[in-house]
């Protein structure tokens, strides 16, 4: 935030690592604590109907937490980004989500409980409410069009500074926040008050470990299965993300919860670790679980122009970064700096869109914004893929274009570089700047889950569901046939840089196009590879 | 221009070695290659750098290395055995690809042949332990 000279901009590593905290508190400041948004503790708890999953029953103090800013900022962040302007019913938020995830967390514990002695319940009251407070905050530190924007600010030096520290227990950029946010000090002072309150504990720096993933310990044995209900192979938040998104973007999916919750139990793992376990005659459910993820990855995520509409968020952010004078983002009167990672946690999609409306038509941010929200979308110059690298050339050079799909600040900018070159290559240097052309890599989706399960044999044993059945070969095949790898460009110039990108990719890596990577992608008049 | 070294030209130069040395191929138990690379990074932390473990699975997890696997195996570097247990076989590409790019890629780097070869090394005895 450019708020004067306190402002204090160091270039050292201890430096943002300040700013990075110092970031979380204002944030936490405003939506958590301002005195404008204050309201009654509430005496009666709330029903709220989700199309999903029916009544969702909420305490008084959840209904209290639910109320503040900084929940109800959450219903204006896409929970899937940019994909409602393919998938037209897919305009969910991730309020939205957040009540599903406190529903989902609660069944799946319900379930346990049920495999559990009446009268030993292996969820106690106390762990449950917990829970809850997790699955609450599970994402109250996600920005702008969700996951798009955790990549952008992911290269903020704050964020850097923090992912360095031993406090980054390697998850999410948005996981980290999320439990930063909870462990701020206006959200303790106000979970004190609702303990007051309410005459009930909750236990902060536990909700926030489970939020990044992290177990508690009993005796030297891991609990994991509580970390599981909020972060695991198939948590609350996946069972409610990949119904919802199924649900919105009209993709039906078959996943049998019903027989999930009857098998789910607490087992105990070779090492001692005490983890969430499914019968082996109940596996169904978790291959449907991951079925419906690459289904989703393929149809839904990764749709091309999805994609693209993605790269021009992204090249909106990269200019405003770039130049924070002539593109910036105000809200309640501050200037965002999009250089900070913790700026963007004020910057919501109508932050965004608002932004261009206050603009005249012929500013530069006006036109930009509304080739998204008009959906005139840069268009595909070439299709890279398995099936269009011609196989004839040498594979090396498709795993160097290929390896560009890993995150990572220096691979963002090899990007940057390749479609400097290819800009340049056709001859257009001078006609469209650099933020019109994008190669665009897509990561694979994470099938880690099926080494994370573990399944209850017939014998009493566990065993990893990866050892009862292959699920490595679906993930094979994903990658093998269903990924895709784009040039993205403004439809004027398609030929241009059609043509452009085939010879720096055969400059650069040795590789060779069939002529489908150009016919895949609509081009006027494909070429292959000379 | 200069591409950036990744997790990949790591895994080529190591599988490069090993296949130089006769090993055809390794293990494609997840577990056991995530549990390999995790002891590789403690004692090689310079060649390592890019990957990152998740310490709070049941055992160390990295995304990198799941990527790495994934790219090497989709363009036909390595490919996995349809059989029990499962294994990553050395493709003939590896060679070339790694004599083309990730060689020079890795020197550019400052990571000579003997710190690959050495990880490499380290490889076939964890995997020969039977983790």
């Amino acid at each position: 935030m450019s708020d004067g000279p306190e402002s204090v901009k160091t270039t050292s590593e201890d430096g943002a690592l300040i700013e990075f905290h110092k970031g979380i508190q204002e944030f936490a400041k405003e939506f958590v604590e301002n005195p404008s948004y204050q309201r009654q503790f509430p005496k009666d708890p709330k029903i709220i109907h989700d199309p999903l999953w029916g009544t969702i029953k909420l305490e008084p103090w959840e209904v209290f937490l639910l109320d503040l800013p900084l929940f109800q900022r959450l219903r204006q962040i896409h929970q899937t980004s940019l994909v409602s302007y393919v998938f037209p019913g897919c305009n969910h938020s991730r309020f939205e989500h957040t009540l599903g995830v406190i529903q989902q967390a609660s069944r799946l514990i319900e379930a346990v409980n049920a495999q559990s002695p009446f009268d030993k319940p292996r969820f106690e009251h106390k762990t449950v409410r917990n829970l809850r407070l997790a699955a609450l905050f599970h994402d109250c530190g996600h920005s702008c069009f969700s996951h798009i924007s955790e990549d952008l600010y992911s290269s903020c030096p704050d964020m850097v500074a923090f992912d360095n520290t031993d406090e980054f227990p390697e998850c999410h950029p948005h996981e980290a926040l999320s439990a930063l946010i909870l462990k701020s000090d206006p959200v303790r002072q106000l979970i004190d008050k609702i303990g007051s309150r309410y005459e009930i504990e909750l236990d902060v720096e536990k909700a926030a470990n489970w939020i990044m993933g992290k177990p508690s310990e009993d005796g030297g044995s891991k609990k994991h299965y509580e970390t599981q209900v909020i972060n695991g192979p198939f948590d609350a938040d996946k069972l409610d993300y990949i119904f919802r998104d199924a649900h919105y973007s009209g993709i039906p999916i078959g996943l049998d919860l019903y027989r999930l919750w009857a098998s789910c139990k607490v087992g105990e793992a070779d090492n001692g670790d005490l983890v969430l376990t499914l019968h082996q005659a109940s596996v169904a459910p978790l291959e449907q679980i991951l079925f419906s993820k690459i289904n989703l990855f393929a149809i839904v995520y990764q749709h091309p122009k999805v994609r693209a509409a993605e790269r021009m968020f992204q090249s909106i952010i990269e200019s405003a970064k770039k130049s924070p004078e002539s593109i910036h983002f105000n809200i309640s009167g501050r200037q965002l700096d999009l250089n900070r990672a913790t700026d963007y946690l004020w910057l919501t999609d109508e932050v965004f869109f608002s932004e261009a409306l206050r603009r005249g038509q012929n500013d530069q941010l006006h036109k930009r914004v509304h080739d998204i929200r008009y959906r005139r979308f840069f268009v595909r110059a070439l299709t890279i893929s398995s099936d269009t690298v011609d196989n004839k050339c040498d594979n090396g050079g498709f795993m160097q274009l290929r390896k560009l799909n890993q995150r990572g600040i220096a691979i963002y900018q090899a990007k940057r570089d390749l479609a400097k070159e290819i800009l340049n290559a056709a001859g257009l240097e001078d006609k469209i700047g650099i933020e019109h052309i994008w190669v665009d890599l897509p990561s694979d989706p994470s099938f880690g889950e099926a080494d994370r399960t573990f399944v209850r044999t017939a014998a009493g044993s566990l065993r990893k569901i990866s050892t009862l059945f292959p699920i490595h070969y679906w993930s094979e095949l994903f990658q093998k046939y269903k990924w895709r790898g784009h040039v993205f460009c403004p439809q004027e110039y398609q030929q241009q840089i059609h043509e452009a990108a085939l010879d720096v990719f055969k400059k650069q890596f040795d590789l060779k196009f069939k002529k489908s990577a150009g016919e895949t992608a609509h081009v006027p008049n494909p070429k292959s590879t000379d | 221009m200069q591409m950036p070294i990744t997790a990949e030209d790591i895994l080529v130069g190591m599988f490069y070695y090993l296949k130089e040395s006769d090993h055809e191929k390794v293990t494609a138990d997840r577990e056991r290659l995530h549990q390999a690379f995790y002891k590789i990074k403690k004692d090689h932390p310079n060649l390592m750098a890019m990957f990152s473990f998740r310490e709070r699975e049941l055992f160390p997890e990295s995304t990198q290395l799941d990527q790495a696997l994934s790219n090497l195996d989709a363009t036909g570097l390595i490919s996995r055995q349809n059989f029990v247990p499962r294994y990553y076989r050395f493709e003939s590409p590896l060679t070339s690809s790694y004599k083309k790019f990730s060689k020079n890629i890795l020197h550019s780097a400052g990571i000579n042949d003997q710190e690959i070869r050495a990880a490499a090394q380290e490889i076939k005895c964890l995997m020969d332990q039977n983790l």
